[in-house]
């Protein structure tokens, strides 16, 4: 199965949270100034445990569908151009557009913390294998937002 | 009048501000909070400080209704030459967060009171809020400076 999904934003259907992902970027470089990397890191963390409550529902009900369909799903609202795949055993997204990335490098004014794509790593790869699935993500161009993730069940 | 809705905003992104806001205050206390929320004030909305210094309270106009269009909220303005009013009677947020059954952090509104008040404070005009977080509702007055000889 496989799906592509222009940027939605382009024709006018959706418009994500951009000061959100300001915000976001902004409290990273806050964290990491203030209280060290390790802060940081920390705070992924505890996104993936407490925040990402709807996403491991999901997942632990549908399996390798919901894995499918929240990633599917969610990226789509927030505007990414991707295309995902899924075969009997793993889902692949190819990144071709963050919209995130394309926020932080539409405003001129913001400093992009020099790991922002980081975030995506260690949440999801903390959520997932703790619902029984290896993450991976590979960082093809991340100053373009261009990535390839794959989420696949542990034998 | 209340304004009508539309739809198409990643609301889910409401979570990750109320989570924010959760963390750095349990965390690092309310200090940090404030701290991190002028902060944003001097960097986020560096554009926006821009716009009230050039158009005025249109610029926050123009800002409180863009971001409400699209976010499902209800407010409506109250506005004179040298005031504007907004009054929530929805907040998008509080109102996102209640429907996925997530508790609203004790300091939620604490981020439009602290990075307003700066936004205003950098513009050169005041800022005053009155909210009632548990029914995200809330009553934000802009006000310009009183013009020499008026």
């Amino acid at each position: 199965m496989r799906t592509n999904f222009p940027n939605a934003r382009e024709d006018g259907n959706m418009i994500s949270c951009i000061e959100t992902v300001l915000v976001y970027n902004e409290f990273f470089s806050f964290l990491e100034e203030r209280f060290g990397r390790r802060a940081v890191e920390e705070y992924w963390r505890y996104v993936a445990d407490t925040i990402f409550r709807e996403p491991r529902r999901i997942i632990e009900k549908e399996g390798l569908d919901g894995v499918y369909r929240y990633l599917r799903d969610t990226w789509k609202e927030e505007g990414d151009t991707f295309e995902i795949y899924r075969d009997g055993s793993s889902v692949t997204v190819d990144v071709k557009s963050c919209s995130s990335i394309g926020t932080l490098n539409g405003a001129r004014h913001v400093r992009r913390y020099h790991d922002y794509c980081g975030h995506c790593l260690i949440m999801y790869r903390r959520l997932f294998s703790s619902l029984g699935y290896d993450f991976e993500m590979e960082q093809i161009d991340p100053a373009r937002g261009m990535c390839r993730v794959k989420v696949t069940r542990k034998s | 009048m209340d304004k009508p809705l539309k739809y198409g905003v990643h609301k889910d992104f409401h979570l990750l501000t109320a989570g924010m806001i959760q963390y750095l205050e349990e965390k690092f206390g309310h200090d940090e909070l404030v701290y991190f929320l002028k902060r944003v004030a001097e960097t986020v909305y560096v554009p926006l400080v821009d716009e009230i210094r050039s158009r005025g309270l249109d610029a926050i106009a123009d800002q409180v209704a863009y971001a409400f269009s699209h976010e499902d909220g209800l407010y409506n303005f109250a506005r004179t030459e040298d005031s504007l009013q907004v009054r929530v009677t929805r907040c998008p947020a509080v109102w996102h967060l209640k429907s996925k059954g997530e508790k609203i952090p004790r300091s939620f509104c604490e981020q439009t009171r602290v990075v307003m008040r700066e936004v205003c404070r950098q513009a050169g005009c005041s800022f005053h809020i009155e909210f009632n977080t548990e029914q995200g509702t809330c009553v934000q007055t802009f006000r310009m400076p009183e013009k020499m000889g008026t």
